[in-house]
């Protein structure tokens, strides 16, 4: 089984394509942990460097992160018990006063492409509703997002919110949206921002780490 | 108070803001998507039912950075007022996709396709931007019987204005003017909605917009300078 065709079909975003040669693999007895890591999170790591270099856009890292996701669902079962597909938990959610969430469901859905356990609050979203959400699924990191400099300032309560909770471990906080920038970000005591959905997996990667 | 709603059709509907939109800064996108694309823009043309209503009042005061009319002085910042110094009146106005175009957006998040969602926000966007420009033609077309020019439209959230001065707009129309409302976070509902301001005087010019002269660090064109 030449699995190549499986990197090609994530970096391509052809999700039929990579179930098919998925299926084959499984069949043939490949172990699911190596068709995960040596070629599918290397599949999703090219894709993001062509973004950061410009020769891929925002449709093809989604498409790549939907093709990734779908087949990723289909090696999740047949994992040994004790190995874990998740990078992290993450919860998300645009902030109260509201509703614009492209820019967040985008960020949602490169973080699950890559591997993470998303929690996705929806809009409109409350400092206690993403502190409960955060108990109740032990989450690593809390995203926020947010589309006017009106809205953005409900970050600020929601990280104090989070500092002022009984929560024993606190999770890392991530804000972006398009009137943020990586000041206001250290401004309110978050732990990191970034423009861009690509950005996101990376500073997510590096917080989960540190 | 004039107000319209416009077919898709006469929408002026620009395909290639939409890719800007999406990101694609490239002639050509990857091919499938070109296709899906398109599938798209014709499914929203079904879906939006773009709207807009203005409201012409006579200018009551120009100051360097503010303006006042219909009652209210709105705080539009240096950089926009100089564009609105010969108004003689002000159209303010609010232009939006419809809250059937929202509807819509909000069906496809539950179809868990999050590339189509991603386009029919795009087309979204540019539709309440055409709905806009469309207004501002025919505004220019009717104003010009009676020797008047109009200035470029201006919106609350640029340059300065504080994006909170749509509080005061919305009280210069009726409640859910156009299906559209504010929220005490002056968000508009439906979200593919804009509103602003139009010069309209006898000295009026159209300039281009001020950008070179502004150095505000959390505008996006000034940010885009900044990578170039
Ligand atoms: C398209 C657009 C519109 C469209 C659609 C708006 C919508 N909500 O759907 C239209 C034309 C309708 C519009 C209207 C308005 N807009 Co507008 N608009 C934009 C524009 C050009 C792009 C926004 C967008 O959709 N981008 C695409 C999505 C995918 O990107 P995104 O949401 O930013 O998300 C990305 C990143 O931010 C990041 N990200 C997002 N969330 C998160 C979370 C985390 C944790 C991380 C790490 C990253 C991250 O990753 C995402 C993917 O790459 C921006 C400027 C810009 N270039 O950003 C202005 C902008 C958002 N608009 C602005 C304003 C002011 C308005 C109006 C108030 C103007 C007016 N008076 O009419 C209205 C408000 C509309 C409303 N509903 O209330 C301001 C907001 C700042 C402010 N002053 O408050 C901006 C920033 C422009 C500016 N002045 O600099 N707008």
């Amino acid at each position: 089984m030449n699995l190549t065709q499986l990197y090609d079909a994530i970096l391509n975003g052809k999700l039929e394509e990579g179930i098919a040669v998925t299926k084959t693999a499984i069949d043939e007895g490949t172990d699911p942990q190596v068709i995960i890591n040596d070629y599918m999170v290397k599949a999703m790591e090219e894709i993001g460097a062509r973004f950061e270099s410009g020769k891929a856009f925002v449709p093809n890292l989604l498409m790549s992160a939907r093709a990734m996701k779908g087949v990723l669902n289909l090696l999740k079962p047949l994992l040994t018990a004790g190995t874990t597909t998740s990078a992290g938990t993450i919860v998300i959610g645009t902030v109260k006063g509201d509703l614009h969430d492209i820019g967040k469901n985008l960020v949602a859905s490169m973080l699950e492409g890559c591997g993470f356990e998303v929690i996705n609050l929806g809009v409109d979203v409350s400092s206690d509703q993403f502190v409960e959400a955060v108990r109740k699924h032990h989450a690593d990191i809390v995203c926020m997002s947010a589309l006017l400099t009106t809205t953005m300032n409900y970050m600020r309560e929601v990280t104090a919110a989070i500092q002022a909770s009984d929560l024993v471990l606190k999770p890392r906080v991530m804000v972006g949206g398009a009137p943020l920038t990586e000041a206001f970000a250290a401004e309110i005591g978050a732990d990191g921002y970034s423009s861009n959905a690509n950005g996101a997996v990376i500073l997510a990667r590096r917080l989960i780490r540190a | 108070m004039k107000q319209a709603e416009i077919p898709f059709a006469d929408l002026p509907f620009d395909r290639t803001e939409v890719c800007r939109g999406l990101g694609i800064t490239q002639a050509s996108a990857p091919g499938q998507f070109e296709i899906l694309l398109d599938e798209a823009i014709s499914e929203a043309a079904r879906r939006c039912r773009p709207q807009y209503a203005y409201r012409l009042f006579p200018t009551e005061r120009i100051d360097p950075d503010s303006i006042s009319a219909g009652g209210a002085r709105f705080a539009t910042g240096h950089v926009i007022t100089r564009y609105l110094r010969d108004a003689e009146y002000l159209a303010f106005f609010i232009a939006t996709a419809g809250r059937e175009f929202d509807a819509w957006l909000r069906e496809l998040k539950t179809e868990d396709d999050i590339l189509k969602e991603f386009l029919a926000d795009a087309i979204g966007s540019e539709i309440a931007e055409a709905t806009a420009r469309i207004m501002a033609r025919r505004m220019s077309g009717s104003l010009a019987e009676k020797g008047m020019q109009i200035s470029n439209s201006y919106s609350p959230g640029y340059c300065g204005w504080p994006v909170s001065d749509q509080q005061q707009l919305f009280e210069l129309f009726p409640p859910k003017i156009c299906g559209v409302e504010l929220n005490s976070s002056s968000l508009m509902s439906p979200v593919k909605s804009v509103s602003g301001v139009i010069a309209v005087g006898s000295r009026v010019q159209k300039m281009p917009y001020g950008c070179a002269i502004c150095g505000r660090k959390d505008c996006y064109k000034n940010r885009l300078k900044q990578k170039i």
